[in-house]
């Protein structure tokens, strides 16, 4: 387990070393149309990873979670969603400590305490409620939060879109929610294997959307993706995302 | 001669306190009321259980085509792209993101899906062009918690939909991307037929 850590570890090192420099260079020459919010200098290797995970999801998770969408009532979804998040609590309390947000990290720890006991483990959400509404953060929110920048854009294998920086981020938050399976390895894959299943149920209109509406469904993702974690660490409040860049508003005159 | 001019200019008064008159309950709108406005209209025809679903469909457009200025943000989208496309290419562009706008959007929201949810506006917030972002949620049903963010833009004293953002995902930054990406790989004509290809598909579908 160190030892894949440690090598995980090494695979981002890489990355970025790889990476940067393709980046800098990509700022410099930048086209003038292209927003640099997305640079994607390792654009040929992510899209045969997206397309890896796009058949993964295709052949098994997608046909796993539509089945348990047919069969499962939404109140029944949404409650498993709760427990999942409720579940995800360390994440959350322990981004709250690295941003030094001692009123989220608070908020996060009476929501874990109302829900698990007053809300049945999790899958009821009182605490909303009482006006505990919660935060919304993850390690690579966190880091992001401290300034430090995403990086390239980059497709993980299984684990979909990411950057350097969130890469680091979502090891953070794969220690910190494996408590699960720390009881013993099988609950650990129930609930994690559980929590994909669901998730994936609840996304199917989403996806088959994005899907149908897109022109480039690669670009579409990336975009969306970019675009979600970049006002996301903008924001202080869950509901106050920061405007995008105001040229985006400008209309180009013909000359 | 004085006698006319005078009454010219009372006439010309008259008029003009007869124009603002009307004018008035428009300028009054503003960008809030006008989301507020077309959330009731939409939540009105979705929840209504004697409409066909062609009629429905129908009064959604018409909704839409009220509220939304698709030829801003046609070429918003476009970017500096804009030109490189010629008069007519500009049109079909535009003819063709309404289009898509109309299929992709009018089959989200139809009443097979439509779970009673509601549309709270939370908030709205004056950028520092003068649009004005109108922030919404969805209460309610699957989606219950989505963030929906409406930019405006005023034009002619009405109050038009320039940008939808979704989850803090805009979705003009995002359609700039991808025909960014189409034009630089195939080029603009190339772009333009894989838009008719899309909207061509999605109209089988619907139909």
């Amino acid at each position: 387990m160190t030892r894949l850590r440690s090598s995980a570890l090494a695979l981002i090192a890489m990355l970025w070393v790889v990476a940067m420099p393709a980046y800098a260079s990509e700022i410099d020459s930048k086209s003038e149309v292209e927003s640099n919010i997305e640079s994607d200098p390792l654009e040929g290797m992510n899209r045969r990873l997206f397309w890896f995970n796009d058949r993964l999801d295709v052949y098994i998770i997608e046909p796993v979670g539509k089945g348990w969408r047919w069969i499962s009532p939404q109140s029944v979804r949404t409650s498993l969603s709760k427990f999942f998040l409720n579940l995800r609590f360390p994440v959350r309390f322990v981004s709250n400590l690295i941003e030094f947000n001692a009123v989220g990290a608070g908020e996060e720890l009476g929501r874990f305490s109302v829900n698990t006991t007053v809300g049945i483990l999790g899958f009821f959400d009182p605490a909303t409620g009482w006006g505990l509404e919660g935060t919304d953060t993850d390690v690579g929110l966190a880091l992001g939060r401290w300034g430090m920048p995403p990086g390239p854009y980059l497709i993980l294998p299984i684990f979909g879109p990411s950057n350097p920086r969130d890469t680091l981020g979502l090891i953070g938050d794969t220690v910190l929610s494996s408590g699960p399976s720390l009881i013993s390895p099988a609950v650990g894959a129930i609930v994690n294997g559980g929590e994909l299943i669901n998730l994936r149920a609840e996304l199917v209109p989403v996806i088959d959307d994005a899907k149908e509406a897109s022109f480039d469904y690669y670009v579409f993702v990336r975009n969306a993706y970019a675009q979600n974690r970049r006002a996301r660490v903008l924001s202080e409040n869950p509901d106050e995302a920061e405007p995008i860049e105001d040229d985006l508003y400008e209309i180009y005159d013909d000359e | 001669m004085i006698f006319t001019k005078s009454m010219m200019t009372n006439s010309r008064l008259a008029i003009a306190l007869w124009a603002s008159l009307i004018a008035l309950p428009v300028c009054a709108e503003d960008a809030r009321t006008v989301v507020t406005q077309t959330m009731d209209d939409v939540v009105k025809v979705l929840s209504s259980p004697d409409l066909s679903i062609d009629a429905r469909r129908t009064q959604l457009e018409e909704i839409a085509y009220a509220r939304f200025d698709f030829e801003r943000m046609s070429r918003l989208i476009l970017a500096r792209n804009w030109k490189k496309l010629s008069p007519e290419q500009r049109d079909e562009f535009t003819v063709e993101f309404k289009k898509h706008l109309s299929t992709t959007y009018g089959k989200r929201l139809n009443a097979d899906t439509y779970r009673n949810e509601t549309i709270e506006v939370t908030a709205d917030r004056k950028e520092k062009n003068g649009d004005v972002t109108v922030k919404t949620k969805i209460i309610g049903g699957a989606a219950d918690g989505v963030l929906i963010d409406y930019r405006m833009r005023q034009s002619d004293s009405k109050w038009l939909v320039l940008d939808v953002i979704i989850e803090r995902v805009s979705l003009v930054q995002n359609f700039r991307s991808q025909i960014q990406e189409l034009i630089s790989e195939s080029g603009v004509s190339k772009m333009l037929e894989r838009l008719r290809e899309k909207n061509a598909q999605a109209m089988a579908q619907a139909s």
